[in-house]
């Protein structure tokens, strides 16, 4: 029976391999509404905020602002949709953000050089990934109550950094204010660091081996590590890429709020899920993907500011971010299960996802299989 | 058979996508037809202009209620000393309310209750009216003999004011819209509706001051604290008095907004009126950070950032002008007038409310001692003033 699984398991993945030397999509599939709706709905928003707001949504001005005030964020969900491919959920990744922040602030106020306070900075975060991995995967604690655990251990730690009051100070204007401020064409560095991140993460998940195993270990590690592929390895170092993407989106931000504060990450949290999540339905149909998740965290934007340039009420940006999040979240689950009875009785490939500790997050965080 | 079945389950996939996205986007054209709906009035609108040129003698008006708030008094707004002995058994309980300007309130109360020989313990609280009556109740318990909290609810406290008010423990606080009673628990009080307006007034004026007499103005609010709301009214009625030729805006954001898409929907409400050139905050300590960068990255270089509260890095901005003004949050002010309030008390004398004093920090005035700070004494000596007052020096 182990044999059968691990023959079964090994066939799965290498059809991954095959299919995708294969089943190279047409211009048609690729433009096709199940796997780009969510760019036919950004152009439908883009349409109705041109009529609702004429005077100022349909400039390049918009735009601009759109891409620049959530490149924060598309950094943060970048973060998290390494983990989540893995199958494990990162919740101190928005205390990290802060950390690496008020760490980095801290040092450069006290004289250190820039460049040696955000590689310090870094290395924090590391360290806070190294931390998170050993508790998920050596201590084999579930991945959504550790790294809870972590993120408030680090909240204590931000407290103790800065007293719990904001940093800043005349060096934030110098040198250190053009990581995230400096300008190319109007856009912020940020959104260059969203494009480089992106590319890097989308290379490893489609055209890496590596990459193909974290999707295997996230959609069934039972046999993925039957099929060879080293589960934990992965997982451990899907923390600490975590963790480390969002140390630099930390020091992005604090660079951008010309302060470390300790509360700075804080707001990325749903933000960053709410872009990780949508994403995963598009593209790639349910798998956690760099361009999925940028259409997402443009999509919201685009919504968010629409809203905001039509004047809409305070409360439609939040009710806009949370339906659409919650109807992402449908669509997810739908495409799971769409796709777990279109397997019928054909034995699966290992157990089923309910079985693992980390399905029980990833089933609410309806990762869909995909073979 | 094996294509038949392949082709179905790409089939019942793909149905289930465009299920998807049919629900996605009508969720999405049901939250913007929601907001479209809704009331797109997003703030009371201030003044508007007339087609009359302004008098000099509006900005002439403005501009001496701008020199009197830039203008940093030589003595503390207390004047009667206290005669009687003063307890010197006290103890003092400090509930702070999770915020870096509470955080710190607590701290300034420390050299002055020393001086009166109180003891002084700042208890921590993340400001939710749970653990604040849980922290006033354990104060009580304590032996406390007197109970700070700032920018109390009044009504959100009763149990524990019930409490104090039968173990005879006094209760003051800070920036309340509930008026104090001196014969019950809850015996004292500063930094009222009336301060805030005037804190309105000032940067009101300031504007007019700094625009000639003819600007636009976004105000920018935080509903959920309702003792902001007067400030907001001082502003639009001294530009209404002071300016007929300006204009203003309210700018209603949600406090979960702050540190994340604040500086965005300023921005966005900026480019809706392009004329605004001026930007008011009423709680500057948690709007500031990152408008100037959204500001630059918009291109709205020319717009000019005024508020309420400071913080190191509001001050750092002030002092490089990126921030044209600021009215301090009154720390000191507060810290001592409860204190005197407390020995008036304790001592048999009559309470005397006063008002804190007001400072409005520019570049030109701002002192160099940023680091670390929230406030500055208005009065440079404050300290000593009122310790003379209370006879400890």
């Amino acid at each position: 029976m182990g044999g059968n699984h691990s023959e079964e398991a090994g066939a799965q993945l290498g059809a991954l391999a095959t299919k995708k030397q294969v089943t190279r999509p047409s211009l048609l599939q690729a433009l096709a509404v199940d796997k780009i709706g969510a760019v036919y709905i950004w152009i439908a928003i883009v349409i109705v905020f041109s009529f609702w707001a004429p005077e100022t949504f349909p400039t390049a001005a918009t735009a601009k602002q759109i891409l620049n005030a959530n490149a924060v964020t598309a950094l943060a969900a970048m973060a998290i949709i390494i983990p989540l491919a893995a199958g494990v959920f990162d919740l101190s990744f928005a205390y990290t953000m802060t950390l690496s922040g008020v760490v980095v602030v801290k040092l450069i106020l006290g004289g250190t050089s820039v460049m040696a306070a955000i590689v310090i900075a870094m290395l924090v975060a590391v360290g806070v990934g190294v931390v998170n991995a050993v508790i998920v995967v050596v201590a084999k604690i579930d991945a959504f109550i550790g790294t809870l655990a972590t993120g408030s251990l680090i909240l204590a730690l931000v407290t103790m950094v800065t007293g719990g009051t904001s940093m800043s100070g005349a060096e934030m204007t110098g040198p250190f204010a053009k990581v995230g401020q400096a300008q190319v064409g109007g856009l912020t560095l940020p959104n260059v660091y969203v494009v480089v991140i992106a590319v890097v993460i989308w290379y490893l998940f489609e055209h890496t081996a590596t990459g193909r195993r974290l999707y295997a270990t996230g959609f069934n590690p039972d046999a993925s590590r039957l099929a060879g592929v080293k589960v934990e390895r992965l997982r451990f170092l899907s923390l600490v890429a975590s963790a480390t993407i969002a140390g630099f989106a930390g020091i992005v931000l604090s660079s951008t709020l010309g302060s470390g504060s300790p509360t700075a990450g804080v707001p990325y949290l749903l933000p960053a899920f709410a872009a990780a999540f949508l994403g995963a339905t598009q593209l790639k149909n349910g798998r956690f993907n760099s361009g999925g998740t940028i259409i997402a965290v443009l999509l919201l934007g685009t919504g968010t500011t629409g809203l905001a340039l039509a004047a809409a009420p305070a409360w439609s940006q939040s009710m806009f971010v949370g339906l659409v999040l919650i109807a992402a979240l449908a669509v997810t689950g739908l495409q799971r299960r769409s796709t777990s009875s279109s397997r019928g009785s054909q034995s699966d490939v290992g157990t089923a996802p309910a079985d693992h500790p980390e399905a029980g997050a990833r089933s609410s965080a309806a990762t869909t299989p995909q073979a | 058979m094996s294509g038949t079945i392949r082709l179905r389950r790409q089939a019942m996939r793909r149905g289930a996508s465009r299920s998807g996205t049919t629900v996605v986007f009508a969720v999405t054209v049901a939250a913007m037809a929601l907001a479209g709906c809704g009331d797109t009035d997003n703030g009371s609108s201030g003044s508007s202009g007339s087609s009359g040129g302004s008098s000099s003698a509006d900005v002439a008006a403005a501009q001496k209620i701008v020199d009197a708030a830039q203008t940093r008094p030589t003595t503390i707004i207390q004047t009667v000393p206290i005669t009687e002995p003063i307890p010197t058994d006290k103890k003092l309980v400090f509930l702070s309310c999770g915020v870096e300007t509470c955080e710190q309130t607590g701290e300034l109360l420390r050299p002055g209750a020393e001086a009166l020989g109180w003891s002084l313990d700042i208890v921590t609280t993340d400001g939710t009216p749970e653990q604040v009556s849980s922290a006033f109740s354990s104060a009580i318990r304590s032996g406390a003999d007197a109970v700070i909290y700032p920018t109390a609810d009044i009504a959100q406290l009763a149990a524990p004011l019930k409490e104090a008010e039968e173990k005879g423990v006094l209760f003051a606080t800070v920036a309340s819209l509930d008026e104090p009673d001196p014969n019950s628990a809850y015996f004292f009080a500063m930094g009222g509706p009336d301060y805030f307006g005037k804190v309105g007034e000032a940067l009101g004026a300031k504007v007019v001051v700094d625009s000639g007499g003819s600007a636009s103005a976004l105000y920018v609010d935080l509903p959920q604290f309702a003792i902001l709301t007067p400030m907001n009214d001082g502003f639009t009625s001294t530009l209404e008095e002071q300016c007929p030729d300006c204009t203003s805006e309210t700018l209603d954001i949600q406090a979960s907004s702050l540190g994340k898409d604040a500086p965005d929907l300023i921005v966005s409400a900026l480019r809706r009126s392009p004329d605004t050139k001026y930007v008011v905050l009423s709680e500057a300590s948690a709007m500031e950070p990152g408008l100037p960068a959204a500001l630059n990255a918009a291109g709205l270089n020319d717009v000019k950032i005024l508020g309420q509260s400071g913080s190191e890095q509001v001050y750092t901005d002030v002092q490089s002008g990126v921030v044209l003004a600021t009215v301090q949050p009154e720390g000191y002010s507060y810290s001592f007038g409860i204190l005197d309030a407390l020995a008036r008390k304790w001592s048999g004398q009559e309470v005397i409310p006063i008002e804190p004093n007001l400072l409005l920090l520019t570049k030109d005035n701002i002192p160099d001692d940023i680091e670390g700070r929230i406030a500055w004494p208005a009065v440079e000596d404050m300290e000593a003033q009122y310790l003379k007052l209370w006879g400890k020096s």
